[in-house]
């Protein structure tokens, strides 16, 4: 199974230099109050695994104050090897990303190298937020289960961005001129968004039982879950840009495609979005990623590691326990102000106080 | 901290492709302690290729006269011609030793997010070539990528009705490789592009 046997921080957000082991039996607590220091191990965790943070997407606030640099070693094993990972983040040069001692040469081919789900506050946004958030959670999971997946989101982000140029650009050419060139962009949007069009359903498709499994347990059977992608066209995709392209070129966006595509989360047949409670709405964002923790676990023959930032807080201490119990049984490292007590018998307790380990 | 004559040499070779400015630094401090002669040497060679180099005429390669030294070989296959994005495709083809045709270099390939449009680059010259009617075929030889791709499928439909042979070079599995060291993305291009034998 994936899992993080040491990382060590220098100079990362608020540790200064410390070396984090989490526990041996698969659940570890970081406990401590607010502001000192939890979520910033998780995110190094996060970090030397993906590249990148779930918080914040500017590098300089993951450098200590007045450190120039913040450097990360960690090692984790997963489907059955040991990779050393060496990151270093700079304010003025480019960062490093090592895996064995050798650079990365593509950040995101790190996605399907290293199984790693994170959990945090923000997920609400799953389901209240813009489409974008539900996209980007596909594109993420794709991209954790095949390497061309994770090119494929790349290459229609890219084929887009082009298009979009294109459209920017073409009240300084001729119709003739444009339309040819739309033409060819139109043919390569279309090969590559249909392509990542069916993969996100197939994956929909392989999570919806298992998510609508995973509500019913976590609600006490309260309410259906379903989950249903919906593209933004019918038919083929190149017709439906070129029927588009007028209105295409009047508004210079594109208005169908991969990019304009949403996952309809539905309880109890009513859209989740409008009609589900605060806390419905929790426990569905949840179950997303939760559900992907069983796909994953089910395809790559090992969970990938669970990080829980912040989850337990809002659960009453049976409900947290239930939380876990559903998570495939790998590595969870938590942070909480408090540990639920029907979490302490399972959990191996680290105390956290401004950017120390308390214990040590 | 620097003389402003030793800055602005350090900003000029910072400006160069693959050169940071540690590179830069080291590569002017470099040059400050070698020879007179060879850093003149270096200056008049720099000098001496900027002035003496052109565009051959006819396929827009690097020439020091009209017309380049492959298309004024007359040994050379004159019925083909491969299209390709740079000057260093055309010595990355030459080095195989395989093809003896023409070639035709476009400077660039499609990108609107760049500003490049087919009128900046070499189609339009290619499409005056192409009238000659000793041409025959057209080989589209431009990078394996997203601008590559899409210049190549422009150029195909540009040339649908003129009656030449228009073919794309394969993308593949490189040769005296393992298969199991090749990304996925190659090995199922290469399937795709799979022929009977």
């Amino acid at each position: 199974m994936a899992w993080v046997e040491r990382i060590e921080l220098i100079d990362f957000r608020n540790w200064s230099s410390t070396v984090f082991s989490p526990g041996k039996s698969g659940i570890t607590a970081i406990v401590g109050d607010n502001g000192h220091g939890k979520t910033n191990l998780i995110e190094a965790v996060f970090y030397a695994s993906t590249g990148g943070s779930f918080r914040s997407s500017t590098k300089d606030v993951l450098i200590r104050n007045g450190s120039e640099s913040s450097i990360l070693h960690a090692i984790v094993t997963t489907k059955g090897r040991e990779l050393t990972i060496d990151c270093s983040i700079n304010r003025s040069t480019r960062d490093r990303h090592l895996v064995n001692k050798k650079q990365v040469p593509r950040i995101s081919d790190l996605r399907s190298e290293i199984p790693v789900i994170e959990f945090n506050p923000d997920d609400l946004q799953l389901v209240k937020g813009s489409p974008m958030n539900r996209r980007t959670l596909l594109d993420d999971f794709l991209s954790m289960l095949s390497r061309s997946s994770s090119r494929l989101v790349d290459e229609t982000d890219r084929i887009l961005k082009q298009r979009a140029a294109l459209l920017k650009s073409a009240n300084r050419s001729t119709l003739e001129e444009v339309n040819w060139s739309l033409d060819v962009w139109d043919k390569k949007l279309a090969y590559a968004g249909t392509d990542l069009a069916d993969r996100r359903e197939s994956l929909v498709l392989q999570l919806q039982p298992l998510c609508a499994e995973l509500y019913k347990e976590l609600s006490g059977g309260k309410g259906e879950m379903e989950i249903h992608y919906s593209r933004s066209w019918k038919g083929d995709l190149e017709s439906a840009l070129i029927a588009n392209r007028d209105e295409d070129l009047r508004r210079q966006q594109t208005g169908v495609g991969p990019h304009r595509d949403d996952l309809l989360i539905s309880l109890g047949g009513m859209a989740a979005r409008l009609c589900a409670s605060q806390g419905e709405q929790r426990t569905i964002s949840y179950v997303l990623k939760a559900g992907m923790c069983l796909l994953l676990n089910d395809q790559l023959g090992e969970p990938p590691v669970i990080l829980l930032d912040d989850i337990l807080s809002e659960l009453d201490s049976t409900r947290a326990r239930s939380v876990l119990d559903v998570m495939p049984e790998g590595q969870v490292l938590l942070t909480a102000t408090s540990v639920p007590t029907s979490v302490e018998s399972i959990a191996e307790v680290l105390r956290v106080v401004d950017g120390r380990f308390a214990d040590v | 901290m620097y003389t402003p004559s030793i800055r602005s040499l350090i900003e000029e070779l910072g400006k160069l492709p693959g050169i940071g400015p540690r590179s830069a630094q080291r590569i002017a401090f470099y040059l400050l302690r070698s020879e007179t002669n060879d850093v003149y040497r270096l200056a008049d060679a720099i000098k001496s290729a900027k002035d003496n180099a052109m565009f051959c005429e006819t396929c827009f390669n690097f020439s020091e006269g009209v017309m380049c030294s492959i298309c004024s070989d007359q040994t050379r296959d004159r019925s083909i011609i491969c299209v390709v994005e740079e000057p260093k495709d055309v010595v990355a083809l030459e080095r195989s030793r395989e093809y003896k045709g023409l070639y035709h270099v476009l400077q660039g390939a499609l990108s609107p997010i760049d500003g490049i449009g087919p009128d900046k680059i070499k189609v339009r010259e290619l499409l005056v070539r192409l009238a000659d009617k000793t041409i025959t075929e057209v080989i589209l030889c431009t990078n394996p990528n997203i601008e590559g791709e899409a210049t190549a499928m422009y150029l195909a439909r540009q040339l649908q009705d003129t009656g030449l042979t228009v073919t794309r070079i394969a993308s593949g599995l490189p040769v005296g490789g393992d298969l199991d060291y090749a990304d996925e993305l190659t090995i199922g291009r290469a399937l795709q592009g799979r022929r009977q034998v």
